[in-house]
């Protein structure tokens, strides 16, 4: 049986965080729904822009 | 009704009529530090010296005609996010050990050039990754959390240990914590407010504002901090305020509903026409977040990350690496979701002038709860439920403004937000103004 390669963490000897990015992959991956069409990805307007 | 109770407003009148010093407001201030900042520990680090010397100062030049404006004297925090120069920038981790600031973020510059005394660096949410602020605890109930990542600045104004502060707000921090502790949190608008010298948490979603007693008293920190005039009116006689009728009512506490509710019609009672509104693109709200932060957080610490891993408590070190699974499609997939998303929440503010909503799902929960239990028996864990109502003002960059309207029944601070169009301070802390002098 091979092994799994381990994650940054367990080879740093830390905790397994698996689990938690996983649940965060799938969180963000419901964004897969979206037809994003032609939407290019946000820029943050300018002070100078304010009224 | 001793110095360091007065707020911002009364402070600096009292100053400006000679009626108070400042140095002996600083005193005032620091002998309360001295009294309560053990049990509750705001602080990571007081500079009483530094205060006393700028309280000194202020005082010479009020004398001699010089008064500079209303923070002339006044003492204040910085959430240790923010650089001072020559004091270190902790983000209250190990990972900053040795760190000094070579010079002032601009909030920093700003505010002495306003004539502040800064006390002291506040602690955070080691690196503002988080909404319980392990190191403090809660102002009103110190059994309970001070909420996060600004926990500190929250409870340094709200315990008396300083008259304001700034705190940062990435995914809620200003507005969590200022609701938990029973004051005033205002996340301006992206980019109002300069971030320079602010270590990051998400470049892109992190804003500097300010945590106050009042919020006339955010007025002014606002105004010191942006050059600009706030002058809010309370006068909302036909402003519409829209009420959502999906997420932001959706797992909250009864108790916090209810105030929410009640200080809605309040706002009705003086004018104001309420407005249902459908919150846009709610499915996508925590996927756009944590797509936009989780990435760029990663993104910043990744040399550290590999290097003194150990030096990171572990659901920092947790949340960092895990966000490391995050690719490149992920991230501009959040950064296209959240154009789409801001649009929609323009042509909603199109139609109402500001959203009125919980600024917390929860009121401050006993140090060390993990999870909530919701009457239709789901579980969620106490960080995302402090995290969930936040996400939509940082995404879309618009102002949101925390005023308490009430506490629960076991006396804890409820706050509501308000969340308004791009630069709309001003209308915000009109609306805030309204309720608060009901």
């Amino acid at each position: 049986m091979s092994d799994s390669v381990p994650d940054p963490a367990a080879r740093a000897g830390l905790p397994p965080f698996a689990d938690l990015a996983r649940h965060i992959q799938d969180v963000v991956s419901v964004l897969r729904e979206l037809d994003l069409g032609d939407t290019e990805p946000y820029r943050a307007e300018v002070p100078d822009a304010a009224v | 009704m001793r110095p360091y109770e007065l707020t911002l407003t009364a402070a600096a009148h009292a100053i400006g009529d000679r009626e108070l010093s400042p140095v002996e407001l600083i005193d005032s201030v620091l002998e309360r530090v001295a009294e309560v900042d053990s049990g509750l520990g705001a602080y990571a680090l007081v500079t009483a010296d530094r205060a006393r010397a700028a309280a000194v100062r202020a005082e010479g030049e009020i004398a001699a005609g010089a008064l500079r404006g209303p923070l002339h004297g006044v003492p204040y925090a910085l959430k240790d996010l923010l650089d001072v120069a020559g004091l270190p920038t902790t983000a209250s981790s190990r990972v900053r050990a040795g760190h000094r600031a070579d010079t002032d973020s601009a909030v920093a510059s700003r505010l002495a050039a306003a004539g502040g005394a800064l006390v002291g660096k506040t602690h955070t949410h080691e690196f503002a990754y988080g909404l319980i602020t392990p190191q403090t605890v809660n102002a009103v109930d110190p059994g309970r959390v001070a909420g996060g990542s600004s926990g500190g600045s929250a409870v340094a104004v709200a315990s008396g240990t300083a008259t304001f502060a700034l705190g940062t707000d990435t995914g809620g921090s200003i507005r969590v914590s200022a609701a938990l502790n029973g004051v005033v949190g205002l996340k301006p608008t992206h980019e109002l407010v300069p971030r320079d010298g602010v270590v990051p948490l998400s470049w892109s979603l992190d804003h500097v504002g300010p945590i106050t007693r009042t919020v006339a008293d955010a007025a002014l920190v606002l105004a010191a901090l942006t050059g600009r005039e706030y002058a809010p009116s309370a006068e909302i006689v036909g402003l519409r305020v829209g009420v959502p009728r999906n997420f932001y009512f959706e797992h909250v506490n009864p108790e916090v509903d209810s105030a929410v509710r009640a200080a809605i019609a309040r706002l009705e009672s003086l004018g104001a026409r309420l407005v249902e509104v459908e919150v846009p693109m709610a499915r996508y709200i925590q996927a756009t977040q944590w797509g936009l932060m989780m990435s760029e957080a990663s993104a910043y610490h990744e040399r550290t990350l590999r290097t003194v891993p150990d030096l990171y408590t572990e659901d920092v070190r947790a949340l960092l690496l895990a966000g490391e699974v995050l690719t490149a499609e992920d991230y501009l997939r959040a950064q296209r979701a959240r154009t789409l998303m801001r649009q929609e929440w323009l042509r909603l503010l199109d139609t109402v002038d500001v959203v009125a909503a919980p600024s917390s799902a929860l009121t401050a929960v006993p140090v060390g709860q993990k999870e909530v239990i919701w009457p239709d028996g789901t579980t969620e864990s106490v960080p995302h439920a402090y995290a969930r109502l936040s996400p939509p003002a940082n995404i879309t960059g618009l102002p949101a403004l925390n005023v308490p309207v009430g506490h629960d029944s076991d006396g804890l601070p409820i706050g509501m937000q308000l969340i308004g169009g791009p630069y709309a301070e001003g209308v915000l802390l009109g609306v805030g103004l309204a309720y608060e002098r009901l």
